[in-house]
This record gives C-alpha cells, structure tokens and sequence, in this order.
C-alpha cells in the first residue's frame, strides 16, 4: 500500500513538473540556466509539520544533532564544514550540500543513491556518524509528543512513521526554493537586473565551458560527472576513500568511477567549503581546480572573479528574504 | 426454534454471498485500475520515445541544458515503479516481461547517466577547440594555426562522421601538432606550448569520448525498451482479455441469476400481495372485533413496566380519568387499598411470569368510588418469554357483586333461620336427590347434611316404614300435600321415635321440581301424651286402690278374726288330743279297747295326725301372718293414698318409709335386699302427705335401676340401702341402690319432666321430676344425686325441720 501512496505522491509531486514541460520546452531550449520555480502545491500543513521535523533534535540518536545542525537555513543551508560532525563527533564522509533548492537536484547526496528527497530522510538517520539513530526510536519519541500524534493524525490517516515524516521533510524541503535571484530575473527579461560586470561573468562562465556541467534550473545538481576528466584529481590529492569512488559505489561501473553529481552553484557563494572532500576553502580555490581538473584550461584571477561576480547573482530569496549573509 | 427463525436469514445471506461473489467475479475487472495501467504504459512508451528524442538533442546540441533528459529519465524511473505496482494490485502475472522490461529501463537510464556525462565532456572540448584555435591564431607562426585549424576541423569532422578514414587522419595530424608542440617547449614557448598541449588534451578527450559517446549511444539506441514495452502491453492485453472472458462467463451467470432470482422475487411478490391482502381483511377483521370488544368491555394495555400505554372508552368512563391523566401513568392509580398489597404481589407475580390472571379487583374511580371489575390480564410475551405488554380487559361487576353478596346475606340469613327451625327440612330435587338437609336432620337421625345432600331419599339409613313414606311422596305429587300423622321410626341410637311428616311438591312454571319434606319429631310429645295417660290411669288405679283397700279392709277384718279363733282353738284341740293320746297310751298299757285302739292308730295313720298336728299351726300362723300382712297391706295404702290435706303435719319419717317398703315390696322383693339404717332420734318433720310418693318413687327407681343392672330374670339380688340422718336443721333421708347408675350427662336430666330413659310403658318419666317438685317446692328441702354408672346411685333428701310454710315449729 504504501508503495502506491508513494507513487500517487511522486505522480502528484511531478504535476508541476509534467506542466513545466509544456510550458517550458521551448524556453527551455533558448539557455543554459533557468530561473528556480516558485514552489507550488505544496500542503502548508505538511510544509509547516516538516520545518518543525527539521529543526527537532529527537530525530538523532543523542538527542543534540537536528537536520539543522548540518544544513543550517541560517547560514545557507550548510554548516560550513569540510565535513559535518555527526553524534559522538563522528567525522562524516562528505561536505554536507545546502537543503536549500536540493528538490531541484535529480537525485540526492554526492553519490546519487537516493533518488527522492524522501529517500534521502534516511540515511542521515540512521548513519552512524551522522545522526545515529533509527527508526523505531525515532517515531517512538515522536508518537510520546502529543502535539505530533495530533498533527500527525490530521494530515496522515496512518499517523507517525518513517514514509510520513520523510514525506513531510521533504515537503518541507521542496519549499525551500531560493526564488527570484537577480539572475533569473534577468533570465525572465529584466536586462539591468544584474550589473555589466556580472553579465561578464556569465558570458566567462560559458565560455569556459562551466556551463557544460552546471546547468539548468539548478545551475548543476541533474548530470553526474567524473572529477578529474582532464588529469588526476585524486592521485594529486591523495589519500583516497570510499567516498572518493563517488557514483560507483552505487553502480559498480567501471566507468562511474569518481563520479559524482555535479552540485549546484546556486548558493555557492554561501556554502564553502567545496567539493565532496571540502577540500576547497575559497569559491577561487574552487574555480582554479575545477579549471584545471575539469575544463583544461588555465584561468586568469581576473575571470575567475568575474565569474564569482556572476554567482553572486544567483541567490535567490527564501520567505521573501534574499539569502546574503 | 431460534435456528428455524434464523433459516430464511441465512438462505437470505447465501443468496446475497453468491450474487456478491458473483457480482465481483464479474467485476473484479477494474476498469479504471485497468485503464491506468494501459495509460502508464502509455506513458511509458511515450517517455521512453522522448528520452531518445533528448538524446539526440543533447548530443547534437540541439538542447542546451541536461534539465529535461534529467526530468524525463526521473519520470520514467517513476513510470516504471507505477506500473509494477499496478501490476501487483490487478495481480497480473506478467511478471516475467515486466521483469525484463523493468531491467532494461533500469540500464537505459544507467547508460543515459553516463551518456550525459561523456557527453558534456565532449561537448566542453568541442567547444573549446575552435575558441582556443581562433586564440591562438595570433600568437602562432602560420603553419602551425593552419595546422591547429585542420586539427580542429577534422576533429570536428570526426565527430559528425565518424568516419575512419577521417580518424585516421586526425590522429595523425594530432600527431604532427604534437610533435611541434614539443619543438616549440624546447624553444622555450613554454607558454605557448601550454596552450597547443590545452588544445591537444582537449582534440584526445574529443576522440576518446567521442568513441565513448558513440558506444553509449550505440547501446542506448540498441536497448529494446519500446519492444519490451510492446510485448509487456501484448502480454498484458491478453491476460486483461482473459480476465475480461471471465468477468464476462460470470457476467452471463450473474445475468441468469439475475433473472432467476427476479422471476423469483415476482412470485414472492404475488405471494407477499396476497398475504397483504389477508393480512389486511384479517387486521380489518381483528378492528372490527376489537372495535365491537370495545364496546363491551373495559380495556387497558400496559408496557413492561405497567405503565398504560392504551385505555379504551369504557376504561376512561369507568374509572373517569381522561386519556392524558391514564397514558403513561402505572396502573396502581385505579388501587382502592381494599386489597392487600401481598394481593398485588401475587397478580403481578403471575403475569410477570407469562401467564394469565383472573380475579375480581376492587378499583378506584377518579372521584374515589370505589367498582368492582371482573379482570383478566394477559401478557404479551416476546420471543425470549418476557412479558413486554399486559392487556387488562375487564367487567363491570359491581352490581352483581352487590348482588351476589345481598343474595349471600338472604342465604346466610336462610340458613340461620333454617338451622334454627326445630322441625326437620329435607328438600328433595325433580331427581328426588336430597338438596336440603337441615340441622334438625342431622340430628334426628344423626346423618350429617354432607353425607345427605346429593344422594337419594332411600339411599339414606333412616329406619322408618319406607312404604308409607313412598305413599305419601307419591300422594304429595299428586294432590300436593300429603300428611303423615304419627309416622313410626328408629332415632339413630335405635329408640323408637314418631314423625309428624307433612310432603309439599314443588312445582316451578308447572313442572315438578322438587319436594319440601317438613317433619316434626313428635316422640316425645306422644311419650307425654302416653305419660299422661298412664298418669291419669295410675292416678286412677291409685284412687282404686284406695277403694279397694278401704272395702278389703272389713273382710280382711273378719278373717283375722276367725283364724284367730282357729288358732285359739286349736290350740285347745291340741291340748285336748294330748289328753286323749294319753288315754290311748293307758289303754295300750293296759291293753284296754285294743280294737278301738287299734282302730285309732289306723284313724290316725290315715289321717296323719302328726302331720297334721305339726302343719296346723303353721299353717294357722301363716294364715294369721298372711291376714296380716294384708291388713297391713291395705293400712299401709289406705295411708298412702290418703287424699290428704294440703295442710302439713308431722311425719316420723322412719315409718313413713318404712310404709311405703311394704306397698312397693313386690318391686323391689325379687331383685335387691333393703337395708335401713334409720336414724331413731330423727326429730318428726312437718310433710305433705305426698312425701310417700318421694319415697315410693326412689325405691322403685332404685330397685328398676338394680334390674337393669342385673338383667331381667337374674338370680342375684343387688342392694337398695335408705338411711336417716339428722342434724338441727334438716333430716336427711339416702336412698343408695346397686344399679347401673346414671351417667354424668344425664344426672342433671333426671328431675326434668317427662325425663325418662326406661321403656315406654314402664316410666313415666315423671318420678323424679314431681319428687323434686315436691321436696324443693313444697317443702323447701334439696333433692341432690351421686352415681357412678356401674356402681349405683344415691339419692339424698332433705327436709328443713322448720317448716316455712305455716305450721306449728317442733
């Protein structure tokens, strides 16, 4: 059954998606980037239940460590780690990637092996380095709060469990759109939205190729791509782990060997440190390796900054506040 | 019972299972789930199609972002668990093309990630080569620009083409940039040779993902997936077929049934309209008599509880509460208090038990009057046997109450009357059973009136002339009355008895209905009559015998006289005879006149002188004695029966007594001794005369009470003992006999007139009673009795010596 509800909810959820399509395919044609979609249709109530969900600390093994603690709306929906610290100050794997405009991304996590933000829920739950908990203790601590059995109850006939509150997360997490940067206003026809030095940027930000991988509405997060297409990344970083295989962890072919999703730059700007490693402190740092690593080219700081430039223009706004730190 | 009760439901249950069964056999076809999965599938088909579509765009650059391939490959994924979940619901077993299918998709969209990311590198290094191959065009000598241009265009060649030949060339001419690219590093362009080693790495990534690319491509456009499609919809439509050629035989089935069963609900339609219609000419039947019932007679219903919940008309007149002040009040309004509350307990115990109640309530009526109600109260039982509703139907009987209790009264009053009536009822039914038996009945001839109502006149052990009494019924009914005068019966302790008898029929609207017998019990009446005459004769014997007693007395006279001469006489004879034997004695001494002698002795032999000599005086005595006794005889009841004054004189008791012994001797002679104990100091007493007939009558008393005792004819002889006594104020005279005394009983009896316990003939009944008179009344003395029954009894008499009627003191 609930493999049906699950269906019926993703089959809901992609109306807007289904609609888009129609809409947007000839737009879509014209450019590289897209301006984010407002969030629509989504049950406050369930928006509202998942944000309370987010930021409670039952969910985790010790009680101390929410879904906020690593992807903090406050600080751009990261905790600004090279990687989050989890229960009992486990190191985690990953650099934490911002829950900001993550129901953009085709799948979750650097490795791509959840494919709904729902089936994303689970792994920080019930990994041991990072919230330490399961399941059944986390909708038992659930269901001893009355105020959630009641809420609950009144938007899920079968009250708390692990399909619910993920559901109810990743609604959540769906509002969490960044709308209405000055790039997509710019992309949307205003022409002065952004300044002569940002459209500069842009046009580096194409012409190097960048765009290649980050594209689309989220300026990345819908292909997967290896991490050292031109040289060795990892060889010249050394110290390799398992998270270092990247998407063939979850395939086993070959040829996704250190392949990852290509995250979006959307809030780049906010949520340094970079890459899956954070290995790269600064969005420069970044630019330079990825020039490097990924496009063969050589970059001049000069560009590079322009392109920062450029970034910077892709904030967007959450609940009417532009997310500028 | 329940399960007979519950055997139409279950029928009713089966049905309703079988026509369900069949119903969703025929539906189990879910259409709409039916037409989503043909949709999905669709879907499918369509997203898969779209996905090659945006390959192609993608590779030929024709679309510039990854959005939409990325959108449509998640899209697809969902498609495909969509449409392995339909399956699973609709439980179409497909499973093994869906299977395939499913796997194929999963490595299309495997191959499609891979394809984007190859792909995006190509295109970056596309893209770069002519920007950095114009950049360079500056800074390069001529050759090598035209050499880096050729590169480029034959690498760009390459990748629309793909032809070998073409790639031959290419690498070789990579080659050649190669190899210049190293001159130009050793002549320190280092720079430079940075640049054309960028464009260098770039044409080899171009060359290796374009082979990459192609290969993927290759493989994506090779995957079966709109086969695999096609074959899962075909399978799919066929087994749907299937399952639709089922739905359908069930269908048919169900039609049949349908109509079966509808013909059948027709005909229990027609049944149902006709037991309405009986129904309704019954429940119009059932109005009607209720409607007429209550005209009749009072009605109420109550609930469970007792409350009413329905009162009739008649209900409401009688007991003058209107509708509002009966419905929903309990029944206990109408208690009169006349009834114990155990009366209610019990009626209520009754029908709260299930069953029906007679009895005759006396209820209030509004204003406190009080009816009598002839009330029958039934309850209504549901099928657990609990009463849940009384219906009280009840008559006004306060009329006939009263009457019965009037008509109770006049019988009661009838009965006493009855019972008080001396005469005998016996009242004789048109059977000529008994159906009156008076209390006067019961006693006379000692039947209780149970043991003689019902039973037959002669069924009865009455000991009368049962002819005469046949006579005078049968006169009776004929003429009416009939009279039987001095009718002879048995008393039930045998004695015999007369009856005055008088027989009335009965006659009800002239048919005989019966006989009234009115009897008299005139024994005693008659032994009173016989009493009085045997009075009056004694009373004249008595008067005679007082005659003759004086007439005797003058010959009794003379003959005393004369044999007292004889006597005298011969002695003097006797005197004179030894003279002569004295003679004869000489002469035989001297043997003188022998002959004559001899003569004398013969004479006196035949004569036997001895003899006679003896037996002369004796006889002479006896004589003289007999004379006396007679004399004394006749003196005696010349005194007793001395008409005497109504004056007193004084008695000397002793003889008076002693007297009447000697009248009365032939009574007492044969059966008891007397014994006197005779006071001689007894002091003279003023009497009546009568006082002898006192006497006389305890003495014979005794001596009959003795004979009785004894037996007729008996050789014993009992004792009769009188003794006197006597203090200053009285003489006491006792008269004891031996007899069978009197029982206690009848002690006090024996002085009441007329009392008497001996045969008719030989008591008057009248001694003891005249004798009391006398003593007490006449006399002012006592007349007291001690007897025990067996052993004898004792009268006791006494006179005050002072008399108080006028006489001279002593």
């Amino acid at each position: 059954m609930h493999i049906v509800y699950i269906s019926l909810i993703a089959l809901f959820v992609c109306q807007p998606v289904w609609a888009k399509d129609t809409v947007d395919r000839n737009a879509v044609r014209s450019e590289f980037i897209q301006p984010v979609p407002y969030p629509s249709e989504l049950s406050s109530d369930k928006v509202a239940l998942g944000e309370e969900l987010f930021h409670d600390v039952r969910l985790s093994g010790d009680q101390r460590i929410s879904c906020a603690s690593c992807h903090n709306l406050a600080s751009g929906g990261v905790d600004g780690l090279p990687r989050s610290i989890g229960v009992g100050g486990a190191e985690g794997d990953t650099n934490a990637p911002t829950v900001f405009n993550s129901g953009l991304n085709y799948s979750q996590f650097w490795d791509g092996r959840a494919l709904t933000l729902e089936e994303q829920v689970s792994g920080p739950i019930t990994n041991a380095k990072e919230m330490a908990s399961n399941w059944p203790d986390v909708i038992s601590r659930l269901n001893s709060d009355p105020a959630y059995v009641e809420k609950f109850f009144t938007i899920y006939n079968d009250g708390i469990n692990a399909v619910n509150v993920s559901d109810a997360l990743a609604t959540f997490e769906r509002s969490l759109n960044t709308v209405n940067s000055r790039f997509d206003q710019f992309l949307r026809g205003s022409v002065h939205a952004i300044s002569d030095d940002e459209k500069k940027g842009y046009e580096l930000f194409k012409s190097y190729g960048c765009v290649s991988c980050h594209q689309g509405q989220n300026v990345g997060g819908n292909v997967f791509q290896k991490f050292g297409v031109m040289k060795d990344y990892f060889a010249d970083r050394g110290g390799k782990t398992r998270a270092d295989f990247g998407r063939f962890n979850v395939t086993g072919d070959e040829l996704d060997k250190h392949s990852f999703k290509v995250p979006s730059l959307r809030l780049a700007v906010l949520t340094a440190p970079y890459f899956h490693d954070g290995s790269a402190k600064t969005l420069h740092e970044a630019i330079d390796v990825m020039a490097k690593y990924q496009l063969g080219r050589s970059m001049p700081d000069d560009d590079a900054e322009l392109i920062i430039k450029f970034l910077t223009t892709l904030v967007g706004s959450y609940k009417g506040e532009a997310l500028y730190e | 019972m329940n399960k007979l009760k519950h055997f139409p439901l279950i029928i009713i249950t089966v049905l309703i299972c079988w026509l369900a069964f069949l119903f969703h056999k025929s539906q189990s076809i879910d259409t709409e789930l039916h037409g989503e999965t043909v949709n999905s599938i669709q879907q499918l088909k369509h997203m898969d199609a779209l996905l090659n579509q945006d390959v192609l765009e993608v590779r030929f650059q024709s679309q510039l972002n990854m959005d939409p391939i990325a959108d449509h490959s998640e899209r697809l994924l969902q498609l495909l668990t969509v449409i392995n979940v339909k399956f699973d619901t609709s439980g179409m077993s497909s499973a093994r093309q869906l299977v395939d299918m499913t796997r194929l998709f999963n490595e299309k969209i495997h191959l499609i990630e891979q394809f984007k990311s190859h792909n995006g590198r190509l295109r970056n290094s596309l893209r770069y080569l002519p920007e950095a191959t114009d950049r360079l065009e500056d800074h390069v000598d001529h050759e090598l620009s035209h050499d880096l241009y050729k590169l480029t265009e034959m690498i760009l060649f390459q990748d629309i083409s793909s032809d070998l030949l073409n790639m031959k060339k290419s690498l070789i001419q990579l080659e050649k940039i190669v190899l210049l690219m190293d001159s130009l590093k050793a002549s320190g362009e280092t720079k430079l040779a940075e640049e054309i080693s960028n464009i260098v790495n770039h044409a080899q990534l171009v060359i290796t993902e374009h082979a990459t690319v192609s290969m993927l491509m290759q493989q994506l456009m090779e995957l079966p997936t709109s086969d695999a499609v096609a074959r899962l919809f075909e399978e799919y439509d066929r087994e749907y077929g299937q399952e639709i050629e089922g739905a359908e035989t069930y269908r048919i089935f169900l039609f049949v049934f349908m109509i079966v069963l509808f013909i059948y609900v027709v005909f229990l339609f027609r049944r149902q309209n006709l037991m309405s219609s009986t129904l309704a000419e019954t429940v119009g039947d059932l109005e009607f008599q209720k409607y007429a019932m209550d005209q009749h007679t009072i009605v109420s219903i109550c609930d469970g509880n007792g409350d009413i919940i329905y009162a009739n008309k008649r209900f409401r007149d009688i007991s003058q509460f209107s509708e509002e002040e009966l419905l929903g009040k309990n029944h206990n309004i109408l208690n009169s208090g006349f009834h114990p509350d155990s009366f209610y307990k019990a009626m209520w115990a009754t029908i709260s038990s299930g069953h029906v109640w007679h009895g005759d309530v006396f209820n209030h009526a509004k204003n406190g009057e009080g009816y009598w109600a002839d009330t029958t109260i039934v309850p209504f039982l549901d099928d657990d046997g609990t009463p849940f509703k009384y219906i009280a139907i009840r008559t006004d009987i306060t009329k006939m109450k009263n009457t019965k209790e009037a008509l109770k009264r006049e019988h009661e009053m009838l009965e006493r009357v009855l019972a008080s009536i001396p005469s005998i009822l016996i009242g004789l039914n048109e059977d000529e059973e008994i159906n009156l038996w008076n209390h006067a009945a019961e006693s006379t001839f000692s039947i209780k009136r149970t043991q003689a109502v019902g039973k037959k006149l002669n069924e009865l052990d009455i000991k009368w002339d049962w002819d005469d009494v046949d006579r005078g019924l049968v006169e009776s009914r004929n003429t009416g009355l009939a009279r039987l005068e001095r009718f002879k019966f048995n008393h039930a302790d045998g004695s015999d008895g007369f009856l005055g008898v008088t027989m009335s029929a009965i006659y009800a609207k002239r048919q005989y209905a019966g006989m009234l017998l009115l009897a008299s019990d005139i024994t005693e009446k008659i032994q009173m009559a016989s009493q009085m005459q045997l009075s009056q004769k004694m009373e004249a014997i008595g008067e005679l015998a007082a005659g003759v007693a004086h007439e005797v007395n003058t010959p009794l006279q003379y003959v005393g006289d004369n044999i007292r001469f004889l006597r005298d006489s011969f002695h003097d004879i006797h005197k004179l005879y030894a003279e002569y034997q004295k003679l004869k004695q000489l002469c035989l001494e001297q043997g003188l006149a022998c002959e004559a002698v001899e003569q004398l002795k013969t004479t006196e032999e035949e004569a036997d002188i001895d003899y006679l000599l003896e037996e002369i005086p004796v006889a002479i005595e006896q004589s003289l004695d007999g004379v006396g006794k007679a004399g004394g005889i006749v003196s005696a009841m010349k005194e007793f029966s001395h008409p005497g004054s109504k004056m007193k004189s004084l008695l000397d008791v002793n003889r008076a007594i002693e007297n009447t012994l000697t009248v009365c001797r032939n009574e007492w002679k044969y059966i008891a001794e007397i014994e006197t104990e005779f006071d001689e100091n007894l002091p003279l007493v003023e009497c009546l005369p009568e006082i002898n007939q006192v006497f006389l009558n305890m003495i014979v008393n005794a001596s009959h009470a003795i004979e009785d005792k004894l037996g007729e004819g008996s050789p014993e002889r009992g004792l009769i003992t009188i003794s006197t006594s006597h203090t200053d104020a009285y003489i006491q005279i006792e008269i004891s006999d031996s007899g069978k005394g009197i029982p206690e009983n009848l002690q006090a009896k024996v002085f009441d007139p007329f009392f008497t316990t001996k045969d008719v003939g030989r008591g008057t009944g009248q001694g003891l009673s005249i004798s009391h008179n006398i003593i007490v009344e006449q006399h002012g003395g006592t007349l007291t009795l001690f007897s025990e029954v067996g052993k004898g009894t004792r009268f006791t008499i006494r006179i005050p010596v002072l008399s108080e009627v006028a006489g001279e003191e002593v």
